[in-house]
């Protein structure tokens, strides 16, 4: 199934969850915080939540700024 | 020591972590800066390079985050992120940054003291971004603002305290620490503002992308040093007319 993520089309296994698309983005969880439709995703749940088709997800994390 | 909320600081530099040549060239800037607080934006994840991650670079107990809001343009946005910095982070500090036209980067005072307001009540520490206006000064306070950074000038553009008069007048009225924030592009600039009795600056673009990035670091610090020294010990008053140093008796044998 395709969901968006980071604004781009992406390619996941049907009943996958967001860690296992973290880890197939080869992110570490604790350094990344994602909302899925405009809501924030609690760390906590992120292996419990299961991804649906089109559902829309940001990946943000700390970049240098000023 | 300078104490913001509930959290005392040694040095009164607090640097950022944009605009660096590399992650090496920051952290080394960064610890020759002395800084123990320390700005970081966010952004979108880049999918291609996830092992960049400039929290592996950077050591949580020796430097204090303070996560800002950059990009946004207007409350609400800055609200979001926000509330992304906390989760991403577990931090609820936040410098918060609203401007709203790219060109100059100029702070919206509206939605600033709005979304200062809301953040406050949802259990954030603030010190937004701002003019150096002395009423928005206040009123960021009157809504909990627990420190104030009015800019010397725009963002990123090197020209130091162009908003001095404000910028005492924000001094003398405050009741938090005053942070002079944007546009000081040398170390004469930061001691400038500090002799001014400001609590703190923050430095990024003038150390980041100096020729010498650790060296300029280590002369903002000297800089800032120096000028908070020579606050405390009460500058001169400044005269149109001339005053001799040496002493103008004694000179009767000239003449």
């Amino acid at each position: 199934m395709v969901i968006i993520c980071n604004g781009k089309e992406q390619e996941v296994a049907e009943g996958s969850t967001l860690l296992q698309l973290l880890n197939q983005l080869q992110l570490a969880p604790d350094t990344v915080v994602v909302e899925c439709d405009k809501k924030i995703i609690s760390r906590d749940d992120y292996g419990g939540m299961m991804l649906s088709e089109g559902q829309n997800l940001e990946l943000i994390r700390f970049v240098g700024g000023g | 020591m300078l104490k913001i909320a509930d959290k005392t600081f040694r040095s009164r530099l607090f640097g950022g972590t944009g605009k660096f040549a590399s992650a090496q060239v920051m952290k080394d800037a960064l610890d020759a800066s002395g800084s123990e607080m320390i700005t970081v934006a966010l952004r979108r994840v880049d999918l291609t390079n996830p092992d960049d991650d400039i929290m592996a670079n950077l050591d949580r107990d020796k430097y204090w985050f303070l996560p800002n809001t950059s990009g946004a343009r207007d409350a609400q946005e800055a609200i979001r992120l926000a509330n992304l910095a906390r989760a991403v982070g577990n931090i609820n500090w936040l410098k918060l940054e609203v401007t709203p036209d790219p060109r100059t980067l100029l702070p919206d005072p509206i939605e600033t003291l709005k979304a200062t307001e809301l953040l406050v009540k949802d259990g954030f520490i603030v010190l937004p971004y701002m003019n150096a206006d002395p009423i928005l000064s206040l009123r960021l306070q009157d809504v909990g603002a627990a420190a104030v950074m009015p800019l010397g000038s725009p963002i990123g553009t090197n020209q130091g305290v162009l908003t001095r008069f404000q910028v005492e007048i924000i001094i003398d009225q405050a009741r938090v620490p005053v942070v002079v924030d944007a546009g000081l592009g040398a170390p004469s600039h930061a001691a400038a503002a500090m002799e001014m009795g400001a609590d703190a600056v923050l430095v990024n673009t003038a150390i980041a992308v100096a020729g010498d990035p650790i060296r300029m670091a280590r002369a903002f610090a000297q800089a800032v040093e120096a000028g908070r020294t020579a606050y405390e010990s009460g500058l001169g008053a400044q005269d149109k007319q001339a005053a001799a140093s040496s002493p103008e008796i004694g000179l009767d044998f000239l003449r």
